[in-house]
């Protein structure tokens, strides 16, 4: 039947652009509109982490783990786990707080994500700069040591926060409290990924087991970038392994159980 | 044209089983005729209208559409509560690639909100929400409007307006109505359907397909119990 033509694909393209960015501007709108609270909370929880963290550091009189500044040490870990696990948390819930847009046929379950990951990201790369300029201009000195390592850096934790977005979100649409089970792991995830040690340092055995844990690996990447000589627990096939293989899986449950999302 | 081709849905039941909303359904949706649909609560008439949508898919068969069709306009979702009723409307135009301000002129004038166009649309009456929905999605010209009963909240002011802006419409502009409502029924629609297990019975004249729809409410009272296991 040629009369009922399929979109053609430029069509296609600019319409899912039409879509992602209305989405971008809602989310947005819906995130910053009710309250100021919603953005200053973002910048003041990777600043308290710095600060319990010094906080416990000089009372406890502990040496650094690693390099001359405590803040940047912990920044650099605040940064790999935080920006990761929260680009990819509001990201996993894009379905399921835009359930209310799938009524508009032309929304499909993917823009949604798509948009939740472009605006997170955007405010996340905002802070880190913020954060790494602060530091930088308060300690006089270049903290990204290896700007093309920082850079690969940065692409590799959005890839597995979108990834990982990606796959929880369709994943959850499909099994029951799935939801609940992410907030019950977030606590030990953040404690196994390095932040507030240096994961070399440990024994072999613990480091075997650290290792599996790809928020790890989006740590000690990050501070490759931030000191000359640091040794990392990092394996970069790895963590884009892992991304790709999340992805891969995300996007099939996606189209394979397109239905029971839109519904669920 | 919308056709459904051998068209199953079925939604699981809570405690097991499943609730089947359409079995192997084909028929045709012509341009220009006005169908009504009827059918008791929880036939699926929802469903069939997101099935229309393209919102929700089917679980077999095919649904091929010609034309641009609405959303389904009803109660739920649609419209963001904590958005006010002109960010809505500026996030619809965009999603249809439409401009912004013309879209916005018309809800303006249509809905006849004033100044709570820019409250938060949680703050609106139930009446107004459907003013507000129904502008939005005249103000986008469609082929085919997808109307589930949020019509009957408006009073008689709002239904006088809506039927003029269809009467209007008419000529390339197709209704299909889901309503409780006999009056709004026989005001809008030329041909009538009737959801029930399973099948969506069409009968050429809309008074036919509210006496099927009343018989088949006395005779199913109390609300069957009954399960269909698939």
């Amino acid at each position: 039947m040629s009369i009922f033509a399929e979109k053609p694909l430029s069509y296609a393209l600019k319409e899912n652009a039409r879509v992602i960015s209305a989405l971008v501007v809602r989310n947005a709108v819906t995130r910053f509109s009710k309250s100021r609270f919603g953005f200053i909370w973002i910048l003041v929880e990777p600043a308290a982490y710095v600060g319990i963290f010094l906080a416990i550091h000089t009372f406890a009189k502990a040496h650094i783990p690693f390099g001359d500044n405590a803040a940047l040490f912990i920044l650099a870990g605040v940064f790999g786990f935080r920006m990761t696990r929260g680009i990819s948390r509001k990201t996993e819930r894009a379905i399921i707080s835009n359930q209310p847009m799938l009524t508009y046929p032309l929304i499909r379950p993917l823009d949604t994500i798509v948009a939740s990951f472009l605006l997170e990201a955007t405010i996340w790369l905002m802070i880190c700069a913020l954060f790494m300029g602060g530091l930088a201009y308060s300690m006089d000195r270049a903290i990204i040591v290896y700007p093309g390592d920082f850079m690969e850096c940065l692409l590799a934790i959005l890839f597995f926060a979108f990834s990982f977005a990606t796959f929880n979100a369709t994943v959850g649409g499909l099994i029951p409290r799935y939801d609940t089970f992410l907030n019950m792991i977030n606590l030990p995830l953040m404690l196994l990924s390095g932040i507030f040690y240096m994961p070399t340092q440990l024994s072999p055995e613990v480091q075997a087991i650290l290792w599996w844990n790809p928020f790890l690996h989006c740590v000690e990447w990050f501070r490759t970038a931030t000191y000359i000589d640091y040794t990392p627990l990092l394996d970069k096939g790895y963590l884009l392994g892992v991304a790709t293989g999340l992805l891969a899986i995300g996007l099939t449950v996606e189209r394979v159980f397109r239905p029971r999302i839109i519904n669920a | 044209m919308i056709i459904f081709d051998n068209v199953s849905k079925a939604f699981p039941r809570p405690g097991g089983g499943k609730k089947i909303i359409l079995d192997k359904f084909s028929a045709a949706f012509r341009p220009g005729i006005n169908v009504g649909i009827l059918g008791r609560n929880g036939a699926g008439k929802s469903t069939l209208m997101h099935l229309i949508s393209g919102g929700d898919l089917p679980d077999s068969g095919r649904i091929i559409r010609e034309g641009k069709i609405s959303w389904p306009l009803g109660f739920n979702g649609g419209v963001h509560g904590k958005l006010t009723g002109a960010q809505n409307t500026r996030f619809i135009a965009d999603i249809y690639g439409k401009n912004r301000h013309k879209v916005l002129d018309f809800v303006s004038e249509f809905s006849e909100l004033g100044p709570y166009l820019d409250m938060p649309v949680r703050t609106y009456s139930a009446g107004m929400k459907a003013r507000l929905a129904f502008g939005i999605c005249m103000a986008i010209e469609f082929e085919y409007y997808l109307i589930d009963e949020v019509i009957a909240v408006g009073d008689s002011a709002f239904k006088k307006k809506c039927k003029e802006v269809f009467d209007q419409r008419r000529e390339n502009a197709t209704l299909l109505l889901v309503s409780h409502s006999a009056g709004l029924l026989r005001s809008f629609c030329d041909i009538g359907g009737v959801m029930n297990e399973g099948q969506l019975t069409f009968y050429n004249d809309i008074e036919e397909a509210i006496e099927v729809h009343e018989e088949i409410l006395r005779t199913s009272r109390p609300a069957p119990k009954r399960r269909q296991s698939a």
